[in-house]
């Protein structure tokens, strides 16, 4: 508790110092600017619970986002956020700097940001908690994977960026970053990871405490061109990233202390997106090699020496996937969607026993804009296969549904 | 004679022609601070600024966005310009918002505002109807 408020005095001691940057400078730059949101969803899912406790519902569902940012000088620029956010197990609304960084923009072909940056990572991986510039309540979880997001989300150190001109049609903008993973314990749903390598080993779930998570080095980069033919940009983005982790697992004998580490090689995404006043399609594949290793240690109560009863589990996570997506604007207040979401958990194996080695997720999607400040959004899943579906969140409940449905409502105000 | 009657009925069909179709729109033209060295600026330049690809001028001053709201102008700009719908330009600003890449333009509901606005602030630019009242404001041909 007490780390979490000195968090957020940091947190908060980090956006007064900003504002009062922007008030100083004001005769020469510009006035801070403060934008939030608050959102509440509501998820209901018919066999298994997915992300959450969905089945038979949860509102376990929220984010909170506040963000000041003022130039300082012609090309200098501070900005941070705070966000607090709700995933069933995930985040638990503790309140943590999303992003806090200084950019200094020496011109069009290369500006420098160090801080805390998002990690750029496909088409959506920067605004994934911003519900105003999409569709979908869910981004397509085959890309923007929830359970990874804290290796994915952003990262402590610095980013170069820049837009290089091709023509005057056709520009290239690029990213190249390195420094450390940004690891929030509270947001990582490692329990989610780490119970079914428990329950593999010991065969029951253990509830865990105390879990201190460490980020470690990444680095990677991104470059999107905005074509000659109007409307269409591709992308491709590749990083390398690790963190690690300690907990306990309290049991009967006496407790676990598992070490758990993981490390992408490599996690790329290839991206193609087009618009037109009314149409957005979008096309996204990705694949990444992570190493996961859980050392466990039993220190039974009463033992003096647990290092004869340590266990160590190497798992190779090959995921991959794909989808699809497009969406069209009727008039200011209303926008259909849909997206075909192919995900595997191991992309080497595209058939399989059972329904673990696949999920596919049919969504359609609706957008009401309300007000200029106020929109809803809702929609529903046809699913089939529990590839990505968390044991952990089903104790008790066999895998023998292959297909099953998810509906999520999302309403979100910002200004 | 005949010349004197061809006048005054080309006059009366212009009056009525004006009567009917009220003040006229003109089309957006490019505003700004009188302290932009800039005289003109080339269309696809126009877009790089609209969307923060470029942003500064050539002097190294910071260039500030001044957007209005809503209307047949802003249709007619993002279009023709920007190449983005007015909600696919707030949503592309939302994004570099919360991901902190960039900053909101500011926004005006009345093309007096946007004038009064960009005549105040070193390095601001805008757009508003060609037959709207800018003084104090320097035009930016487009070509």
């Amino acid at each position: 508790m007490t780390s979490r408020i000195c968090r957020l005095q940091v947190s908060l001691g980090v956006l007064s110092v900003i504002a009062l940057a922007g008030t100083a400078v004001v005769a020469f730059a510009g006035q801070p600017v403060v934008h939030g949101i608050i959102s509440q969803g509501y998820m209901n899912s018919s066999d298994y619970s997915y992300l959450a406790p969905t089945e038979p519902g949860t509102f376990s569902y929220n984010e909170a986002l506040l963000n000041v940012s003022a130039p300082v000088t012609d090309n200098i620029r501070v900005g941070a956020q705070l966000m607090a956010r709700n995933l069933g197990h995930a985040g638990n609304e503790n309140v943590v700097l999303d992003w806090a960084y200084g950019d200094y923009r020496f011109r069009d072909e290369f500006g420098l940001r160090v801080g805390k940056v998002k990690t750029p990572f496909g088409l959506y991986n920067q605004t994934r908690d911003v519900d105003m510039v999409r569709n979908s309540v869910l981004l397509p979880q085959s890309v923007y994977t929830e359970l990874m997001r804290d290796v994915m989300n952003a990262f402590e150190g610095a980013s170069a960026y820049g837009t290089l001109t091709l023509s005057d049609a056709a520009s290239l903008e690029y990213d190249a970053f390195l420094g450390t993973v940004d690891v929030e314990g509270p947001n990582f749903p490692v329990d989610l990871m780490l119970q079914p390598m428990m329950a593999q080993m010991w065969g029951s779930f253990l509830p865990l405490s105390g879990w201190v998570s460490e980020g470690k080095d990444i680095y990677g980069g991104a470059l999107r061109m905005n074509t000659p033919l109007e409307g269409l940009r591709l992308s491709g983005t590749i990083f390398h990233g690790a963190m690690d982790g300690v907990g306990t697992f309290a049991a009967p004998l006496g407790y676990f202390t598992p070490e758990f580490s993981m490390e992408a090689n490599y996690w790329w995404v290839l991206s193609a997106e087009y618009t037109t006043e009314k149409l957005l399609a979008a096309f996204e594949f990705n694949r990444a090699s992570v190493d996961m290793a859980l050392r466990n240690a039993l220190v039974p109560t009463g033992l003096a020496d647990p290092a004869t009863m340590v266990m160590d589990i190497p798992i190779k996570d090959q995921r991959g996937g794909w989808y699809g997506q497009a969406t069209w604007q009727f008039n200011d207040w209303f926008q259909l969607g849909s997206y075909y979401s192919m995900y595997y958990p191991d992309y080497t194996v595209r058939d399989g026993d059972g329904f673990a080695w696949k999920q596919r997720d049919l969504a359609f999607t609706a957008r009401f804009d309300l007000a200029d400040y106020w929109l809803v959004k809702a929609e529903v899943h046809a699913m089939q296969g529990t590839g990505d579906v968390q044991e952990s969140l089903n104790t008790g409940n066999p895998f023998t549904t292959e297909n099953w449905s998810l509906f999520a409502v999302k309403s979100t105000f910002y200004f | 004679m005949k010349t004197l009657k061809t006048f005054a009925t080309g006059l009366t069909l212009t009056a009525c022609l004006l009567a009917v179709a009220g003040p006229a729109a003109a089309g957006p033209i490019l505003v700004a601070n009188s302290g932009v060295a800039a005289d003109q600026v080339a269309p696809p330049q126009v877009q790089k600024i609209f969307l923060g690809k470029t942003a500064q001028w050539e002097d190294g001053t910071r260039i500030v966005l001044a957007v209005l709201k809503s209307g047949p102008v802003t249709d007619a700009f993002m279009k023709n310009y920007v190449k983005k719908s007015p909600k696919q330009f707030s949503t592309f600003w939302k994004k570099a918002v919360f991901s902190g890449t960039g900053e909101m333009p500011a926004m005006f509901g009345t093309e007096a505002e946007l004038v009064a606005f960009v005549a105040k602030t070193p390095g601001a630019v805008g757009f508003v109807d060609e037959a709207s009242p800018h003084d104090g404001v320097k035009v930016l041909a487009v070509n």
